[in-house]
């Protein structure tokens, strides 16, 4: 039926060279440019605590990554594919305060290798710019991946805030260049592991859904919704979810001042159509530059479930081995980056940065059965990171949009290591 | 340079706006919502406190009472101590008496303990991954159990969930249920231990969707816990198809209403000759806090043609392990965040008045007036499970430790 969709769409599509003629060169016109890029950082960073009271210091590589984008028949159909190395330079995962998922508590799991491989045809009806995708990628929910944001770390909300590495098919619709909507249909089930095949039967069993509007330049607004089947439990046996997500992206055209993120999101647990439990996120960042110089805040509160952990004290069990949880808690972390472009070697370009998180947990329920600062040895804790940036080629300036729903005027702009 | 200091003021004025609307976001925090709307069910007595053994350095889980001694089990990691122990208590007085301790090498979770009487053994389930194993103890003196061996293999690294252990045909079995992990689905193993020194797996099988919690074995007939799959009945001996402890036959199935069917006990009345299968249910919660799930009454007359008959419901929390005293029938159940609860199971379950039965037929016990007592009721407990001592019952309080009630009178 896929199959059938994407060339039913093919077939009558007609050409779009012309489309966008006389707007600023946005991601969706960039994406007919076929192109293969590289990204990666080598980071070195000191958490303190860590475990137990004490201090880690530990150097890896986080996201390196093999970027194609592309078109044919002129924009009509275009693609996307993303490897990612993580599985094996920080198999043991990432330090990230207040961070969980797929196994890892208080550091970023190793993202799958095939991140993203997104096919999309597009057409244009009446004035209307229409698209249909499928693969393996980011679904529409959400904000940005946080790797196309400034900070090298990510937000402790990643799995509040983003639905990635899911087998979709995902229909989108540019009402009028200032509105754009997409559907999503995909699996709801986690990836198992950086290597793990996706569980084909269960693609369709979760639903998506994003609004976007950019009332003027710059400016971005999207609310989104999602269902999901079951994400922890690969056979379909666990929690729901209902996720909600809306924010505020603002990239002003010209001045320092060059990004602003408002973001809010919740998560919800059900069990058999009723809800058990519910998590909320609140984060704001925002990025000045000039002169290859920039500064970038980000104050973020999220609540997380907590789970036994092994023997491994940053692992939980995947899947878990019963439906409860251990505790509910309150992270509140403010991260602050000062970054310095390097001068661009032929297609080499990158920065150097200095990061700092400081972290703080709370226990939301009592009686308190896990809370953090009994593993941590301490409720705050500071995250201090320096690190090199290094892009080959002109990379993407952002991810998780596809077809019809790339992003509005200016608002396609790099925020992090240099984009094209 | 003026803009640019300029736009890290800026900067820094909104960040402080950002600390303060996160300081003030707690409604975007965590919102638990509760179970379903509470049955109040009317407690007609309360199970007496006799005594506590009081452990609060680690969560209590399981407890297993010999003839004079009980042991606990632990649970998980308490303000960072892991849940390695297994403790030892004194029962000769009304007040449990600790006398002793032992630490599994790395163990998270001892979640299961079962006391084998006619063999002065003691096993210990032991998760989580990758060390999942079973611990084997000689209580030729029960006061000091003595660490015999640990029987741990490829097939239970996952973790050990239960271990139950009965003896079937003459030989001593020890039934696994291992938790799933990654890919690997849940599954039942079948340890011979009747010489504890050399345990030999019996069989494997792939069981539960997606877990298998616990397991009851009696005459020669296995039911399993397989959480959404139901409960299953398997002949190993008693069932007259053939089947043994190395090849279970399969002798039927139900699904019980709700699933997460966690736990079970077959029931044989002595007194009407009744015969019951009492089905724990186990759904989500946080533990410490709140739970929920019922327990479900199951007619196993014919283990082709099993069908549920009645259930029992304590509002706004879950049952979990539970003893049932044969003489005088009545089972004692472990309720996590509402205590014990104390059940008439004597005679048909099945038959209560029309007012008592819902929508599917069957008899809700606390309309049908089977409820004895509850106890632990007005404590800060999360209560794990029950066994029976001489006259009196032991629950396991993973907050608190041990407590010893007295037992209903009928």
């Amino acid at each position: 039926m896929l199959t059938r969709a994407m060339c039913a769409l093919l077939c009558v599509a007609p050409r779009l060279s012309a489309q966008h003629a006389g707007h600023p060169e946005r991601e969706a016109d960039a994406q007919r440019r076929d192109s293969i890029s590289a990204m990666g950082t080598a980071l070195l960073t000191r958490v303190t605590p860590a475990l137990a009271g004490n201090p880690r210091s530990e150097a890896l590589i986080t996201q390196p990554m093999v970027m194609l984008r592309g078109a044919r028949r002129s924009g009509a159909l275009r693609y996307a594919a993303m490897l990612n190395a993580e599985r094996w330079t920080m198999p043991g995962g990432e330090p990230v305060a207040g961070i969980w998922g797929e196994g890892f508590i208080d550091r970023r799991h190793p993202h799958t290798v095939v991140h993203e491989v997104m096919l999309t045809a597009m057409r244009q009806v009446q004035g209307t710019t229409v698209s249909l995708s499928a693969g393996r990628g980011i679904v529409p929910f959400g904000t940005d991946d946080p790797m196309v944001r400034p900070f090298t770390k990510y937000p402790a909300n990643h799995h509040h805030a983003q639905i990635l590495e899911r087998i979709q098919l995902t229909g989108a619709i540019r009402l009028s260049p200032r509105i754009g909507l997409e559907l999503s249909t995909f699996n709801g089930d986690e990836p198992a592991s950086p290597t793990a095949a996706p569980r084909w039967s269960r693609v369709g069993d979760s639903r998506a859904a994003r609004l976007s509007l950019w009332p003027v330049s710059g400016l971005e607004l999207q609310g989104s919704a999602a269902s999901l089947r079951s994400p922890e439990f690969a056979g379909g046996e666990g929690l729901d979810q209902q996720k909600w997500s809306a924010s505020t992206r603002w990239t002003p055209n010209g001045g320092i001042m060059r990004y602003l993120l408002v973001e809010w999101a919740r998560t919800g647990d059900r069990y058999r159509q009723r809800a058990i439990a519910a998590y909320g996120t609140g984060l704001i960042e925002a990025l000045a530059a000039s002169r290859g110089l920039s500064v970038a805040l980000r104050a973020e509160q999220t609540s997380r479930h907590e789970e036994e952990r092994l023997l491994d004290l940053n692992r939980t069990a995947r899947p878990p081995t019963d439906l409860t949880i251990k505790g509910i808690t309150r992270w509140r972390l403010l991260t602050g980056q000062v970054a310095a472009s390097m001068p661009a070697v032929g297609a080499l370009h990158g920065g150097v940065f200095l990061e700092a998180t400081y972290a703080r947990s709370t226990p939301q329920l009592r009686p308190v059965l896990l809370d953090p600062a009994d593993v941590i040895g301490a409720n705050a804790a500071w995250h201090l990171s320096a690190g090199v940036r290094l892009g080959l080629g002109a990379m993407p300036v952002r991810v998780g949009r596809y077809g019809a729903a790339a992003g509005g005027p200016t608002t396609d702009v790099a925020l992090g290591v240099r984009h094209r | 340079m003026k803009p640019f200091i300029g736009g890290v003021l800026k900067l820094s004025l909104l960040a402080g706006l950002v600390a303060c609307s996160a300081g003030a976001g707690d409604n975007v925090g965590a919102t638990p919502v509760g179970p379903p709307p509470p049955i109040t069910p009317p407690v007609i007595a309360s199970l007496a406190v006799v005594g506590q053994g009081e452990i609060t350095n680690r969560f209590t889980a399981e407890i297993s009472v010999g003839s004079r001694y009980a042991y606990s089990s632990t649970w998980g990691t308490r303000a960072s101590v892991r849940g390695n122990a297994i403790y030892v208590w004194d029962l000769d007085a009304a007040q449990p008496t600790l006398v002793d301790s032992v630490i599994v090498a790395d163990a998270g979770t001892t979640g299961d303990v079962q006391v084998v009487a006619d063999a002065a053994l003691l096993v210990v389930a032991v998760e989580p991954a990758p060390r999942g194993a079973i611990v084997l103890y000689d209580l030729g003196t029960p006061s000091r159990p003595r660490f015999i061996g640990r029987y741990e293999t490829p097939t239970t690294s996952n973790g050990v969930h239960t271990a139950h252990v009965a003896r079937v045909d003459g030989r001593l079995c020890a039934f696994l249920a291992i938790n799933p992990r990654g890919n690997e689905v849940a599954k039942l193993v079948i340890v011979d231990i009747t010489d504890p020194r050399a345990p030999t797996e019996l069989w494997v099988r792939n069981l539960g969707a997606p877990f298998i919690h616990d397991v009851h074995v009696r005459d020669g007939i296995l039911l399993t816990a397989e959480w959404n799959n139901g409960m299953a009945a398997y002949d190993i001996g008693g069932g007259g198809r053939g089947g043994s402890p190395s090849n279970p036959v399969l002798l039927g199935r139900v699904q019980t209403v709700g699933g997460s069917v966690h736990n079970v006990y077959w029931l044989r009345d002595s007194v009407s000759g009744a015969q019951y299968a009492l089905v724990g249910e186990e759904g989500p919660g946080a533990i410490g806090s709140s739970s929920e799930g019922d327990v479900h009454v199951v007619d196993v007359r014919s283990w082709s043609a099993m069908r549920e008959v009645a259930y029992f419901r304590v509002g706004s929390a879950g049952t979990h392990n539970f003893w049932v005293d044969e003489s005088a029938g009545v089972l004692y159940a472990a309720y996590y965040n509402a205590g014990v609860r104390a059940i008439d199971v004597r005679g048909d379950l099945s038959a209560c008045a029309a007012g008592a039965k819902d929508s599917l037929g069957r008899c809700d016990l606390t309309l049908a007036n089977r409820v004895l007592g509850a106890g632990l009721t007005n404590t800060s407990s999360y209560i794990w499970g029950v066994d029976g001592a001489s006259g009196s019952v032991l629950a396991s309080d993973m907050l608190r430790g041990v407590w010893r009630l007295a037992r209903v009178a009928r």
